[in-house]
């Protein structure tokens, strides 16, 4: 709690919430990733956990905090293909939320927040930290439908948007522990990670801007413990939904 | 049906009158003009004038037009709200919000009922009728005093209005004519926008016979632009079509080089133009929703013709040329078919202009082609320059293959020198292989039940598949229409069959109907297409 360091009464009611509303741990994977890995595999990786692993058919996996990850072949907004953890994720510090563009609720205010939070991270935006949006529609998400989106909210480099084949989004949604069979369902979870530290904790996407940047800023520095995580922006006490 | 020919004196005023509700010439509208307005910023988030407005998000700081959070992306086109990832946006219709008693958000908060102040007050600064904040993910939204009259007004009817042309029994089509001469437009006996008039009407009378969609008849008011160089004016036409006659939807639309004109105003006025036929179908991302495109255009034309020719002549491909006109469509056509060579793996391929009609031109670039070992050209530009170009060639012995659009080339192309027998290929967004026994049959019967002048017959099989199209979709969109059912509906059709052209399918990024081309082969000593005649999907 200490890195939050709340300089505002809402943020002190988020830090309170954190308590109550999000389990500070990673959910474990599940086992869909299990089949990508062979038993010997594994223990490789973990050596060289933050090495670049090269492109396979079946992707490798990393361990990212308590997370096992697959590093999928990805599309970003230009077209080009990623690999997630190689060359998205691997020595940097990342913020990744999850959207998908025909999404009218959530995702709008998802994404304006990313806006927001390039402009609260200053110049170490693009250079220290990147931020990422998963589609979780990866079908109907297409690399121009991405750049479109993210064009409203004013995305500049440093924040990649990605999509790809259906089987290996879902694969590494399902082992980020934000896979919902209806899209619609989806929650709007900010993952927030710094590999060089092998730190990872989850945030509320549709917290302050300011908060964000606290946590990323304090997430940063090598010596501090994993913080606690940012709760949903609550204006009352209630936490529930109501527009 | 109503028929309605706009003459060209009244359309002057149309583009000022495009943005002004004039709900009493329409009878049947059901908003006044605060509704309209307010209907408008509700789906958009665009003000009626003035500043733009603004969503204020969070503790203040985070700012976004409001036309990326509109209120309907939340709460819905019926103001009933989109459930979604753990957000319950709330129930804005009138009666929910007006109940006479504290009523529960979803949440668990009680508020007491709103009233118009409240309400306005719950827009501009985020808090609820008893004072409580609203849910953060609920912006405050800045905005004038007028434009937030216009929306609570609206508040006060969504979800009991129907979308505009939308009656008991009674469902309004608007129809756009192909350009004609000014004096064809009016006459009743002649002309194309008869033709294609004479077939929609005897179409859409068979439908009604049968007892018309879900209990309603089709209503057509159509108009026909007059064949002017001015899309802008083309646009307008339509304009004061949709406000005088307030349309469902646009059925069959000649867009006629009014492509982007009319696409912009389908997109402002959120009406659905199903059966879109233009040469430069718009479908760039952000996604233009509301016009659905029968067939591929020129650049999509030219994409195939790239595909075919590095499939079926990989070694003259790539020692092949692009040559264009200097107008900046045909360039578009130019880049269209490199890119789509370079997927091909064929790269760095020569592309020159050349200008129309110059001999001397033509002659310079020919000798300049064949030097460089030319085997073939991609042309985009009209069929007398490409004749130029193939007659310049023989003339110092090089032959290469030709590849342009046939909408382009025209008949002049029967003219080009004999050595180019076999040797040129043209692209068709249909073909008359794809008109089916049945689908012609029925279009037979139509011409005799309703003695229908026998007179351009291509333009009156796409009209008919365009009317089957818009059947479809609102066969799809079941009784209880909305403009936005109609737009998701077709956005589902997949491999639809009219019988007349291509099958025809849509999704959420695709608006071209058919996307591809046919690829064919010209005989010079037949004077006729073929023998190759080749479907080229594209994506």
């Amino acid at each position: 709690m200490r890195s939050l360091q709340p300089s505002s009464p809402t943020a002190l009611v988020w830090a309170a919430l954190a308590l109550l509303a999000v389990a500070p741990s990673l959910p474990a994977a599940t086992g869909a990733q299990d089949r990508h890995v062979a038993p010997g595999a594994r223990a490789v990786q973990q050596q060289q956990q933050h090495q670049h692993q090269a492109p396979a058919a079946s992707a490798e996996t990393v361990e990212l905090g308590d997370m096992t990850v697959p590093d999928v072949e990805l599309v970003d907004q230009d077209g080009r293909a990623v690999l997630f953890y190689t060359d998205l994720v691997a020595g940097k510090m990342v913020a990744i939320n999850f959207i998908f563009t025909t999404c009218t609720t959530i995702c709008p205010p998802m994404g304006a927040n990313f806006g927001r939070l390039q402009r609260a991270l200053g110049d170490r935006f693009g250079t220290e930290v990147s931020l990422i949006s998963v589609s979780v529609d990866p079908l109907v998400d297409t690399p121009p439908r991405l750049k479109a989106w993210g064009e409203q909210f004013g995305a500049g480099p440093g924040w990649t948007l990605v999509t790809g084949a259906k089987p290996q989004v879902d694969d590494l949604l399902k082992a980020l522990g934000v896979f919902t069979p209806d899209k619609l369902d989806h929650s709007p979870t900010l993952l927030v990670g710094n590999d060089r530290t092998g730190r990872w904790t989850r945030a509320h996407g549709l917290a302050s801007p300011d908060t964000l940047a606290e946590l990323i800023v304090s997430m940063l520095e090598p010596d501090r413990p994993t913080p606690a995580p940012v709760a949903p922006p609550a204006a009352d006490q209630s936490g529930g939904g109501h527009r | 049906m109503n028929e309605r020919v706009v003459p060209a004196a009244a359309l002057a005023a149309a583009l000022a009158a495009a943005t002004l509700a004039s709900s009493s010439l329409a009878g049947q509208a059901p908003l006044g003009d605060e509704q309209r307005r307010g209907r408008r910023l509700y789906t958009t988030g665009a003000p009626a004038s003035g500043a733009p407005i603004v969503a204020v998000m969070g503790e203040g700081d985070v700012e976004v037009p409001a036309t990326v959070l509109p209120c309907a992306s939340c709460h819905g086109h019926d103001g009933r709200g989109n459930p979604e990832g753990g957000v319950t946006p709330a129930d804005v219709t009138w009666d929910a919000l007006t109940k006479p008693y504290d009523t529960a958000r979803s949440d668990g908060r009680r508020r007491p009922p709103y009233g118009r102040e409240l309400l306005a007050r719950a827009i501009r600064e985020g808090v609820d009728s008893g004072g409580a904040p609203l849910d953060p993910t609920m912006p405050r939204y800045r905005m004038s005093d007028a434009d937030l009259a216009d929306l609570v007004s609206y508040l006060e009817v969504i979800g009991t209005v129907s979308d505009p042309g939308v009656g008991e029994d009674t469902l309004t089509i608007g129809v756009v004519l192909p350009a004609a001469d000014e004096a064809l437009a009016a006459d009743e006996a002649g002309g194309m926008g008869a033709a294609v008039r004479a077939v929609l009407h005897a179409y859409f009378s068979e439908v009604n016979r049968r007892g018309g969609l879900y209990g309603r008849e089709i209503e057509l008011e159509l108009v026909a632009p007059p064949a002017t160089a001015d899309p802008d004016r083309r646009a307008a036409a339509v304009a004061e079509l949709v406000e005088a006659a307030q349309p469902f939807a646009i059925g069959t639309a000649f867009l006629a080089g009014a492509d982007a004109e009319i696409g912009a105003l389908a997109k402002e006025l959120q009406i659905p133009v199903v059966g879109a036929i233009g040469l430069y179908p718009d479908t760039a991302f952000p996604l233009n929703r509301y016009v659905f495109h029968l067939y591929a255009g020129m650049v999509e034309q030219g994409e195939a013709l790239a595909a075919f020719a590095a499939a079926r002549f990989p070694a003259e491909s790539r020692a092949a040329a692009i040559v264009h006109a200097g107008a900046d469509r045909s360039r578009q056509v130019a880049a269209a078919m490199a890119a789509r060579l370079e997927e091909e793996g064929i790269n760095g391929i020569l592309r020159r202009e050349v200008a129309d009609h110059e001999q001397q031109a033509a002659a310079q670039l020919a000798a300049e082609l064949r030097d460089a070992g030319t085997a073939a050209v991609f042309f985009a530009g009209n069929g007398a320059a490409a004749i130029g170009l193939l007659e310049a060639g023989a003339g110092m012995g090089w032959e290469p293959l030709l590849f342009m659009a046939g909408s382009s080339a025209g008949g002049d192309l029967f003219a080009a020198p004999a050595s180019a027998d076999g040797r040129i290929f043209l692209s068709f967004p249909a073909f008359p292989t794809d008109r089916t026994e049945v689908a012609m049959l029925e279009y037979r019967s139509l011409l005799e039940a309703y003695a229908l002048p026998p007179a351009y017959q291509s333009m009156q099989l796409t009209a008919l598949a365009s009317a089957r199209l818009l059947v479809e979709g609102l066969a799809r969109s079941g009784r209880d229409l909305s403009r936005e059912k109609l737009v998701t509906a077709l956005e589902g059709v997949y491999a639809f069959e009219t019988g007349l052209m291509p099958p025809i399918s849509y999704g959420p990024n695709r608006r071209i109907g058919a996307l591809g081309a046919y690829v064919v082969g010209v005989d010079l000593q037949a004077g006729s297409l073929g023998p190759t005649v080749e479907w080229v999907p594209l994506r």
